[in-house]
C-alpha cells in the first residue's frame, strides 16, 4: 500500500499541495485526476523522493522510500528516462545492469507486443513509440507498484489503444498502479479508484466500482458533480 | 568484464603511464644537463662549509641547485615539497632546527637575530599601518633565549618618540655584557630625514637604558639626497665589536643626451663601537665606495672589492689601526657578470653570477693567497642564451 | 560498490566520443606540429650552412639545438592541452546539467536507481578525474613517440634528445599537469578532486533550490574556500607566519580532506532529501 499523508508543498509563494492524503492499494489502479498544474506530477515525484515536500509523510508498505524501494516501485514519467542516443537494446541492458528486479522475458514480450525493434535508436522513434519504450522500461521491472504520469498525453490513437490494452493484461495484474491524467475517457473502464484533486487538496477519493453500483454514476458524472460544486 | 573496457583501459593507461613517468624520473640519475666544476687551482676541499644556492637557465633549462662543498645538486626535482624545505635561507633553517619553539612566528630576516655561544636574541619592530600614509604604534618585540638553561626573556617596549617616525625596521641586533642593542633605520615624517639609531636595552631589567642617533641622511631634495646602509657583517647573526654605517651622497645629473642619471658623489663611514658606545667617523676616501661593487666587514676590517681587468682588487681598512691595505685577486673567468662576495674569518669567498659561467674564488685576506679557483660550466653544446644566477652564499 | 563502478564506466561512455576527439586532436596536432617545427628548423639550418657557410656547431650555438622543448612552446603543443583542460572543466557542469535538460530526463533514472544516490555523485567525479588522468597519460606516452620522430626529422648534429621527465621539467607550464614529484602530483590532483567536490555540491544546491540555490551554492563555495584557506588568511591578517611551511602543508592537507568530506556529506543530504527533478 502506498500511503500519502497530508503532504504540503510550495513552489515559491504558490501552495501547490495543501495537505494531500490518499492511499493506493496493491492490485488496484488508482487514478489521480485534476486539471493541468494541479500538482499530480509533483505527488508522483514526491512519492519517488524526486522532490522534497514541506510537510507530510509518504509510506510504501508502511516504510519510507529508500534506495531499496526502487526494486519495489517504479515511476514512468511523461518523458523518456533514457539517453536518446541509446538503442532500445542498450536501454534494456542498462536496466538489467542496475535492477535486480529487471525481467528480460517480460521485456521481450513487451517488445513484441508493442512491435518495437530493439536495434532502433530511441532518438529515431516516433512520439508514440518513445512512450512505449518508456512504458516497457518500467513495466519489465518485477515491482509491486508502478506510477505513471499521463501515459496517454500527446500520443496517437493506435498507440493509446495499445497502451490501454496493457492495463487489462497480466502485465499489470496484481500490481498497484497510480496513474495521473487530466482526461479520463480512455481508461475510465479500467480504474478501480479515483482521487479528484483541485487547488492542492483532495476533493474526493472514491471507488469507481462502488459508485457505479450504488449510485449508478460514472466517474465522469462524479467529476462533473464535484468540480461544478 | 568486456563491458567495462572504458573504465579499465583509462585506469590502466593512466596508472601505467603516470607511474612509469615518476619511476623513471626517480631512477634517472643520468641527467643530460650537466654542470661541472673545473678546478683551476687549489683543492676542492677548500670549498668545505660553503653553500651556494642559485639557478641555471637557458633556452631549455630552468633548474635550481645548491652547491655544497663544491658538489652541485639539483634541488629535489624542483618539487613543491622541496621548495618548502628551501623556504628559508640556510641559516634560518639551522636556527629552526635547533630552536623550533623559539623561532616560531618570528620574522625570517636574519637582521633581527643575534647568536653567540650562550644566547640567541631576536628583535623586531612591530608597527601598524594607519590606513593612509604611514605606519604607527611602533613597538619593540624582544625575545632572548638562554641556550643552556633554555630560558627566555621576552618583553615589549614602545619606541620612544614614535610619532616622529613613519616607518622603521631592524638592521642589526647585538648583545654585549647583558645589554641588547637594536640598530634601526627610522624614516621620519614628511620632511624629517631618515635616521639610523641604536636602542640599548638591559636584559636583566628588561628596560630601555639609552638611545642614540648614529647617522642622519639629510639634505634631501629632488636632485640631491643621501642613501645609507649598514656595511654587512659576514653572517649577520654573529657578534661583532663594530657596526659600520655608510652614507652616500646621490645626485641626479643630466647627460648631454638630455637623459637623467643618478651619480654617487662619495661615501662617508661611521663606526659604532659596542664596548665604548662611541661613534667614530672613519677616514676613508670618499670615492672608495663608489669604485667598489661590494664592501663587507670581517673582524675589525672593512674590505672594499673592486673590479679590474685581471680580476679583483681588495682594499682593506682596519678600524683599530686605521691602516689601509691593497691586494689583487685573479679571477678565473673572463665572463665575470655579477659578483657576490661573502667572507668568514680571514677568507673571502667570491662567486660570479648572472653570466654564462659560475666562477668561484677563495682568498686568504691576510696573506693575499688565492686558496682556490674553479669554474662551474655547462657541459656539451652551448646555446646562445645561458645564465647562472646566484641567490645566496652561506658559509658555515 | 559494483554499481558505483558501473556508473563510472557509464559516465565515461557518455563523454567518450568527445573525449576520443580531444585525444585525436592532441595526437594529430603534436605530431604534425613536430613535423612542421622540425622542418622549419632544418630549413634554416640548411640555409645557414649552404648560403652562409656556417658549420652545424656554429648554427647550434647561435640558434640552440632542436629538441622537444622547442615544440612545447608552440601552439601545436599547447593548443590541444588547453582544449582538453577547457573541455574537462566545462564537463564539471555539463555532467550534471545534461541530465536535467533536453528532451530526455535521464536524471529521473539516475535518482531512481536502486543504489545510494551519492554513488552517482562520486561516479561523475571519478569519471572526470579519470579523463583528466587519461589525457595526462596520453601526453606522457606521446613524448617518447615524439622523441623517436624527432630522430627521423632532425640530424644528430642539431638535436638534443631529452627524456620525458626532462621535457616536463624544462618547460614550467607542463609542470602544472605533471608536477615534479609523485607527492606533488598527489597533492595537486588531490586539490583538484576537492575543487570538483566543492563545485558539484554547489551545483546540487542550485538543482535543489534553483534561484535561491545559486546563492546557497555561491555561499558554499565561499565557505569551503574560506575554510580551506583559513590558516593562510589568518596568518595574513595577523601578519606573522606562525606555522612553519611543513606544518602549514599538513594542516592544509587535513583541511582539504575535511572540506572534501563535508562536500560529499552535504551532497548526500541534498541528493536524498532536497533534490528536485
Amino acid at each position: 500500500m502506498i500511503e500519502v499523508k497530508d503532504i504540503k508543498k510550495k513552489f515559491g509563494r504558490k501552495q501547490v499541495l495543501n495537505g494531500v492524503s490518499f492511499t493506493a492499494n496493491k492490485g488496484e489502479i488508482t487514478c489521480l485526476i485534476g486539471i493541468n498544474g494541479v500538482g499530480k506530477t509533483t505527488i508522483l515525484n514526491a512519492i519517488m523522493a524526486l522532490t522534497p515536500v514541506n510537510s507530510g509523510e509518504i509510506l510504501l508498505d508502511g516504510q519510507k522510500v529508500t534506495k531499496q524501494s526502487f526494486e519495489k516501485i517504479t515511476f514512468i514519467p511523461d518523458a523518456i528516462t533514457m539517453i536518446p542516443q541509446m538503442t532500445i537494446a542498450e536501454a534494456m541492458e542498462f536496466m538489467d545492469d542496475y535492477y535486480d528486479s529487471w525481467n528480460q522475458n517480460r521485456a521481450t514480450e513487451l517488445l513484441g507486443f508493442f512491435k518495437l525493434k530493439q536495434e532502433d535508436k530511441i532518438s529515431s522513434l516516433s512520439k508514440g513509440n518513445t512512450a512505449k519504450v518508456n512504458l516497457l522500461l518500467g513495466l519489465a521491472l518485477d515491482v509491486d507498484y508502478i506510477l505513471m504520469d499521463e501515459p496517454f498525453s500527446g500520443i496517437d490513437i493506435f498507440s493509446r489503444e495499445q497502451i490501454a490494452d496493457v492495463f487489462t493484461s497480466h502485465l499489470i495484474e496484481g500490481r498497484g498502479v497510480i496513474i495521473t491524467t487530466h482526461e479520463i475517457s480512455d481508461i475510465e473502464h479500467l480504474i478501480d479508484k479515483v482521487v479528484l484533486l483541485d487547488e492542492g487538496i483532495v476533493l474526493k477519493e472514491f471507488n469507481s466500482e462502488e459508485v457505479r453500483e450504488s449510485e449508478g454514476k460514472s466517474v465522469v458524472d462524479v467529476m462533473r458533480e464535484v468540480y461544478k460544486a | 568484464m568486456k563491458k567495462y573496457w572504458k573504465l579499465l583501459s583509462i585506469t590502466t593507461i593512466a596508472v601505467l603511464a603516470i607511474g612509469t613517468f615518476y619511476i623513471q624520473k626517480a631512477i634517472a640519475n643520468e641527467n643530460s644537463l650537466e654542470l661541472a666544476l673545473d678546478t683551476v687551482s687549489g683543492e676542492v676541499a677548500e670549498l668545505k662549509g660553503m653553500e651556494i644556492s642559485g639557478g641555471y637557465f637557458d633556452n631549455y633549462w630552468n633548474k635550481r641547485f645548491t652547491i655544497t662543498a663544491g658538489e652541485l645538486e639539483f634541488d629535489n626535482n624542483d618539487s613543491f615539497i622541496g621548495s618548502l624545505e628551501r623556504f628559508y635561507q640556510p641559516k634560518i633553517n639551522q636556527l629552526i632546527n635547533d630552536h623550533r619553539s623559539f623561532m616560531r612566528g618570528k620574522n625570517s630576516d636574519l637582521a633581527g637575530f643575534y647568536e653567540d655561544e650562550q644566547l640567541l636574541a631576536y628583535a623586531n619592530v612591530d608597527s601598524k599601518w594607519d590606513g593612509q600614509s604611514r605606519y604607527k604604534d611602533h613597538n619593540f618585540e624582544i625575545d632572548v633565549l638562554q641556550k643552556g638553561e633554555n630560558e627566555r626573556i621576552t618583553f615589549e617596549q614602545k619606541v620612544p618618540n614614535q610619532q616622529d617616525y613613519r616607518y622603521m625596521y631592524v638592521m642589526d641586533v647585538q648583545v654585549q655584557d647583558g645589554q641588547l642593542s637594536i640598530f634601526t633605520r627610522n624614516e621620519g615624517n614628511t620632511d624629517a630625514p631618515t635616521e639610523f639609531r641604536v636602542y640599548r636595552f638591559d636584559l636583566a631589567s628588561e628596560k630601555l637604558i639609552s638611545e642614540d642617533s648614529l647617522m642622519i641622511l639629510d639634505g634631501m631634495n629632488s636632485k640631491k639626497w643621501h642613501e645609507g646602509n649598514l656595511v654587512t657583517t659576514s653572517t649577520e647573526t654573529e657578534p661583532t665589536e663594530n657596526v659600520v654605517f655608510a652614507k652616500t651622497e646621490m645626485e641626479e645629473v643630466e647627460t648631454e643626451y638630455e637623459e637623467y642619471m643618478v651619480e654617487e658623489k662619495g661615501t662617508e663611514y661611521v663606526a659604532y663601537n659596542l664596548s665604548t658606545m662611541e661613534k667614530t667617523e672613519l677616514d676613508i676616501p670618499a670615492d672608495l665606495s663608489t669604485d667598489s661593487f661590494n664592501e663587507l666587514i670581517l673582524g675589525s676590517t672593512i674590505y672594499f672589492i673592486q673590479r679590474t681587468e685581471q680580476g679583483l682588487t681588495v682594499i682593506s681598512y682596519n678600524l683599530e689601526n686605521e691602516q689601509e691595505n691593497e691586494l689583487n685577486v685573479d679571477f678565473p673567468s673572463t665572463d665575470q657578470g655579477n659578483m657576490i662576495v661573502n667572507g668568514k674569518g680571514d677568507r673571502l669567498y667570491i662567486v660570479g653570477g648572472d653570466s654564462k659561467e659560475l666562477p668561484i674564488t677563495i682568498v686568504d685576506v691576510n696573506t693575499g693567497e688565492t686558496l682556490y679557483q674553479g669554474i662551474y660550466k655547462k657541459k656539451g653544446a652551448n646555446g646562445v642564451y645561458q645564465l647562472f644566477s646566484i641567490d645566496n652564499i652561506y658559509i658555515k | 560498490m559494483m554499481r558505483y563502478f558501473k556508473l563510472v564506466n557509464f559516465e565515461l561512455g557518455r563523454f567518450f566520443k568527445l573525449y576520443g576527439v580531444i585525444i585525436g586532436i592532441t595526437i594529430l596536432s603534436q605530431l604534425v606540429g613536430l613535423w612542421v617545427v622540425s622542418n622549419s628548423y632544418m630549413e634554416r639550418a640548411n640555409y645557414a650552412m649552404f648560403e652562409e657557410n656556417l658549420s652545424p656547431a656554429q648554427f647550434v650555438s647561435d640558434n640552440g639545438e632542436m629538441s622537444l622543448l622547442v615544440l612545447t612552446r608552440t601552439l601545436w603543443f599547447l593548443g590541444p592541452i588547453a582544449l582538453g583542460a577547457i573541455a574537462l572543466l566545462f564537463n564539471i557542469f555539463f555532467v550534471w546539467y545534461r541530465d536535467w535538460f533536453g528532451k530526455n530526463t535521464f536524471i529521473y533514472r539516475l535518482l531512481m536507481l536502486p543504489t545510494a544516490r551519492i554513488n552517482v555523485y562520486l561516479a561523475k567525479a571519478t569519471s572526470i578525474l579519470l579523463m583528466v588522468l587519461g589525457l595526462v597519460a596520453i601526453q606522457i606516452v606521446l613524448l617518447p613517440v615524439e622523441s623517436v620522430l624527432l630522430k627521423w626529422l632532425v640530424t644528430r648534429d642539431f638535436r638534443l634528445d631529452l627524456a620525458p621527465a626532462e621535457v616536463v621539467s624544462g618547460f614550467r607550464e607542463l609542470m602544472i599537469i605533471l608536477p615534479a614529484g609523485i607527492i606533488d602530483f598527489i597533492l595537486a590532483y588531490g586539490a583538484g578532486i576537492m575543487v570538483i567536490f566543492i563545485l558539484f555540491t554547489a551545483i546540487l544546491f542550485e538543482r535543489s533550490y534553483r534561484i535561491k540555490g545559486i546563492v546557497f551554492g555561491a555561499i558554499y563555495v565561499a565557505l569551503a574556500t574560506g575554510i580551506f584557506l583559513s590558516p593562510i588568511i589568518l596568518e595574513g591578517i595577523i601578519g606573522t607566519n606562525y606555522l612553519y611551511p611543513m606544518e602549514l602543508l599538513v594542516l592544509e592537507i587535513i583541511l582539504g580532506l575535511i572540506v572534501s568530506a563535508a562536500s560529499i556529506w552535504v551532497a548526500n543530504y541534498l541528493l536524498t532529501k532536497r533534490i528536485t527533478v
